[in-house]
């Protein structure tokens, strides 16, 4: 994991709403065409740190670190060239892909606008360029959609749709925030393929944050597992799923329900969601392989080989 | 013994010259302590079938029967009580500016008699919360919570059927299981009878008894959930279930 050639960096990013920090010290890279997912509890920061990158939810301050986008580094930027820059380079989808749009305009109409404001509208082209998009996220009959409104369409066909904006933006990144995660099994398996799709048609690189394991393992070049706001795993999908280290990273898994018909041993409590306290391991209250001073101890994340980084591997003592 | 049984359910929604049939011919039964799971795509006709049994819309034709009785088109309170549903948004089914333990209580009140105090103490333990949550607003509890209220809510006028409609996919994984083992429990422990919808075959693999699919307003499949979802017999399944996407370790 080389910082050379990485289209993001984030580096021991602290950033809260007011005084207290909902994520603090995380750090990852973004290679050109990677998808990295975040994993975790509602709560977690997960979404938070997305914001803190996108630099645009109102009252979200980052309180230290650095940010580099492209080789340029974004926080001594003033507010509005920076918004520029991450609004021209990164696209951003949402859980629910009809807010993102307004229902009631016709796509046509969104389309131009977005365009415009990109400086990327060709109005002669127009039509060309949208079929092109559509057709490489497997939509046909551009002037029917574009014509229609997003109340009109279903959760999936709006995702789609999304997509292909972000494609006809020729943005180098795409932040998603639970795109799958208000669709049905179906849906959500074709909303994952699409990703896959985008990123094999334009090398976007895409930071992922889902609450389904399934899902990351699906997408994920690399899985970043997150509790209390802090990065507490980090690894390609068969380190952090086959061979997880830390104990949280284990019971996140235990919690999903399988085909096999067993009821899945879940978790106890929930996160704190206050964020990160700063004492000791934030996990070691649920953690039911804690030792005497974990509370206190702040474990930091360290490479165990191979790129798997973990703040702790307590974990893989507690399962043998 | 079966405690409710559908026969023959049709429901058609019409607006100005389009019309839906969402349930067509519908037959089920539910056995008292058994938990039904029915599963099918956005637009299967799973949540309208609930809403039928609730009382929340009333059939087209066919009949609804509990412990035999057939229920009326005009739902008594008794009917209201004795069969109850639990929503997705579990924050969005309390009132906003209330109280959790005033919309319970309210809810017991209104259908069971006036006057009538839910013994908050065993109440919240069923749900292995405190009382003291029961006294914030909806909007300053987690998701998870929420919804183990929405559970208390349902039980706290002592229903005979659960009706849940997908109660776990807006929740997180730990959260999701936390609710599962809740519900199992009051299963076992209470003998409830349950009706669990949801998307998601793993999910209803884990905690269901006997599986209904559902594709189009029809069933297609059903059967043990070891055999639906084991070994399927219908295309439409086994689509289903080869787009669960499980993680493998």
């Amino acid at each position: 994991m080389s910082d050379a050639g990485s289209i993001l960096i984030v580096n021991n990013i602290t950033a809260g709403y007011g005084e207290g920090a909902m994520v603090a010290d995380a750090s990852f890279t973004l290679a050109s065409g990677e998808i990295l997912c975040l994993v975790g509890e509602s709560g977690c920061g997960k979404s938070t740190l997305l914001k803190a990158v996108m630099g645009t939810a109102p009252g979200l301050q980052v309180l230290s670190g650095e940010l580099v986008l492209d080789g340029q580094s974004l926080l001594p930027l003033p507010e509005k060239e920076r918004r520029l820059l991450c609004t021209e380079k990164i696209g951003l989808v949402s859980q629910s892909p009809g807010a993102s749009f307004n229902p009631i305009r016709t796509y046509r109409k969104q389309f131009i606008e977005t365009l415009k404001s990109h400086g990327k509208y060709d109005r002669p082209a127009f039509e060309t360029m949208v079929a092109e998009a559509f057709g490489k996220m497997g939509l046909s009959d551009t002037r029917r959609i574009l014509d229609s409104c997003p109340y009109e369409m279903s959760g999936g066909m709006n995702q789609r749709i999304a997509l292909s904006l972000a494609l006809l933006l020729e943005q180098e990144i795409l932040l998603a925030d639970e795109p799958t995660s208000a669709l049905d099994a179906t849906i959500q398996l074709q909303v994952a393929k699409e990703l896959l799709r985008l990123r094999d048609v334009s090398g976007m690189a895409q930071v992922v944050v889902t609450h389904n394991l399934a899902l990351a393992q699906f997408l994920a070049d690399r899985i970043g597992v997150m509790y209390a706001g802090r990065l507490v795993e980090l690894g390609t999908p068969a380190q952090v799923l086959s061979e997880p280290r830390h104990a949280y990273t284990r019971a996140l898994i235990a919690a999903i329900p399988t085909l096999d018909g067993r009821l899945p041993t879940g978790l106890d409590g929930a996160p704190p969601l206050s964020g990160p306290s700063g004492a000791g391991c934030e996990f070691a209250p649920r953690c039911p392989v804690r030792r005497a001073g974990c509370a206190e101890k702040r474990y930091s994340l360290t490479n165990i080989g191979g790129g798997h980084l973990t703040a702790c591997s307590c974990g893989s003592e507690g399962a043998s | 013994m079966t405690i409710l049984e559908g026969k023959n359910i049709c429901k058609r929604y019409r607006r100005r010259d389009v019309s839906v049939d969402a349930l067509i011919d519908v037959s089920f039964s539910l056995r008292e302590g058994e938990v039904l799971g029915i599963v099918g795509e956005s637009g299967s006709g799973k949540s309208t079938l609930l809403r039928q049994i609730s009382g929340l819309e009333t059939p087209d034709s066919g009949e609804l029967l509990l412990a035999g009785k057939p229920l009326p088109a005009k739902r008594t309170k008794e009917n209201y009580r004795e069969i109850q549903m639990i929503f997705q948004d579990a924050v969005g089914s309390f009132h906003p500016r209330r109280k959790i333990a005033d919309s319970i209580r309210e809810t017991a009140r209104n259908l069971v008699g006036p006057g009538i105090e839910p013994d908050w103490q065993t109440l919240c333990s069923l749900v292995q919360l405190t009382p003291e949550l029961a006294e914030r607003y909806p909007c300053d509890l987690s998701g998870g919570q929420c919804q183990r209220f929405a559970i208390a809510r349902a039980m706290a006028v002592q229903p005979r059927i659960l009706l849940c409609d997908e109660i776990t996919s807006a929740l997180d994984v730990s959260s999701q299981a936390q609710i599962l083992k809740l519900l199992d429990s009051l299963h076992r422990q209470k003998n409830m009878s349950v009706i669990f919808v949801s998307h998601d075959v793993a999910v209803v693999r884990s905690i269901c008894d006997r599986v209904m699919v559902m594709y189009r307003g029809r069933v297609v499949e059903e059967g043990t959930a070891e055999a639906v979802i084991g070994s399927p017999r219908e295309e439409y399944t086994k689509k289903l279930i080869s787009s669960v996407l499980e993680v493998r370790t």
